[in-house]
């Protein structure tokens, strides 16, 4: 029987993977990010995470323009880090569940989903900036990532994140096997990467999401693209897939419990980092 | 109470750059061979030989002056996807901070110093 355990929102900057590699942990100005990190990894531990299906979005670094999917599910036994232009990072693939994935994808697309499946794909900054922070190699969890696309027109509307999302938490307990399950979704918070407001950060914005996010979804599953970018820059956009883990988790009947919540702002991008639980 | 009451203000961003159909359009050549940036090879003939490498890349004339004049903020107004922009950035040894600096005509201090003080006051500040 499928259990969904929770959801976890996280950015995943690349500033965070260079950070970690840099080993910047202790640093004054890193430290309490990477600290608050810890709960969350004792939680999925403690919990007995065996799978966590991450919404994410890959760089053009595995997925290209060229041949570009609205929602893609990675199902192979294992997924290699992505060369994002510097070489891989030092970490071993990572594991996937595979036959929970097929069990994913058959829902969703008997739900109107219709999924790119994926039996190889290669994990950039998207999922390999956050992984690290919760768990250690050799991976305890397995890993079912499912890209967005949140770097080209057309880009699906928060409401269908929201929507998906509700659809996974479904067939996560439609699952007839043993599995302990967390939604994951990374990306965000507000940035602005071009034009004369590079560098632009909403904290006031990126705090009214997490807010809302817990509290009124809807709202946000409501909003347009262009309601998170003129709040958060056009690349805050991203914020939408975060709707996802939360839809999956508005599909639990019990109130969520948080299990933390920590925000930062101090250059270029709001960093942000949500964990709730839906049942022990 | 309405969405846009529960969303809060909008923020005045200048020179908002939305993604559309039309830019998607016109940047693929261009975001295609930025991405090509991923692999080793393409990265030292972009740096030890960029005419060579632009020569079979199938780039306009237009395309081409961008990149001889690493005008970061031409090809993301050309339609190049950010992302794809940040490896170019990443071959020729340009942050993320010198890539804002640029496009504001700063040097990469003053940006940092610009975004601290924005940042002033604010509660992550330690």
């Amino acid at each position: 029987m499928g259990i969904l355990i929770g959801g976890i929102g996280s950015s995943h900057a690349p500033s965070i993977a260079h950070a970690w590699d840099q080993g910047h942990q202790q640093r004054p100005e890193w430290k309490p990010f990477f600290d608050a990190y810890g709960p969350v990894k004792q939680w999925l531990a403690d919990q007995r995470v065996d799978t966590v299906v991450m919404f994410y979005n890959d760089h053009l670094n595995h997925f290209q323009f060229g041949n570009y999917p609205t929602f893609a599910m990675g199902i192979a036994e294992t997924m290699p880090v992505c060369d994002e232009g510097d070489g891989p990072r030092d970490f071993p693939p990572v594991p996937g569940n595979v036959a929970l994935g097929w069990h994913l994808a058959s829902s969703l697309v008997a739900d109107e989903f219709d999924l790119t499946i994926c039996q190889e794909i290669a994990l950039d900054h998207g999922v390999m900036s956050v992984l690290p922070l919760l768990a250690s190699p050799p991976w305890p969890f397995k890993v079912i990532p499912i890209n967005v696309n949140v770097l080209r027109e057309p880009m699906p509307t928060p409401q269908r994140c929201w929507r998906i999302g509700q659809a996974v938490g479904r067939a996560i307990q439609s699952y007839d096997k043993d599995a302990r399950v967390v939604v994951a979704a990374t990306g965000g918070l507000s940035h602005q990467l071009h034009g004369p407001d590079f560098g632009f950060v909403n904290p006031e914005w990126d705090n009214r999401f997490l807010d809302l996010l817990v509290e009124q979804p809807e709202v946000l599953a409501r909003a347009s693209h262009a309601d998170y970018m003129q709040r958060g820059g056009a690349e805050g956009v991203e914020m939408m897939m975060w709707l996802a883990m939360r839809g999956a988790l508005s599909t639990q009947a019990r109130p969520l419990k948080p299990i933390q919540r920590f925000y930062w702002g101090p250059m270029l991008t709001g960093y942000g980092l949500l964990a709730l639980q839906a049942q022990a | 109470m309405d969405k846009d009451t529960l969303l809060g203000p909008a923020a005045p961003i200048r020179g908002l750059c939305r993604m559309t159909t039309e830019r998607a359009q016109r940047g693929y050549p261009l975001t295609r061979f930025l991405c090509s940036m991923r692999h080793a090879r393409q990265r030292e003939a972009l740096v030890n030989d960029l005419e060579g490498c632009l020569r079979d890349s199938g780039l306009s004339e237009l395309e081409k002056n961008m990149l001889r004049r690493r005008d970061f903020v031409a090809m993301l107004d050309h339609g190049a996807a950010t992302v794809a922009v940040a490896k170019v950035c990443r071959a020729w040894g340009v942050t993320l901070v010198e890539l804002g600096a640029l496009g504001r005509g700063q040097s990469a201090q003053d940006f940092i110093t610009e975004r601290k003080r924005a940042n002033l006051g604010q509660p992550w500040e330690f």
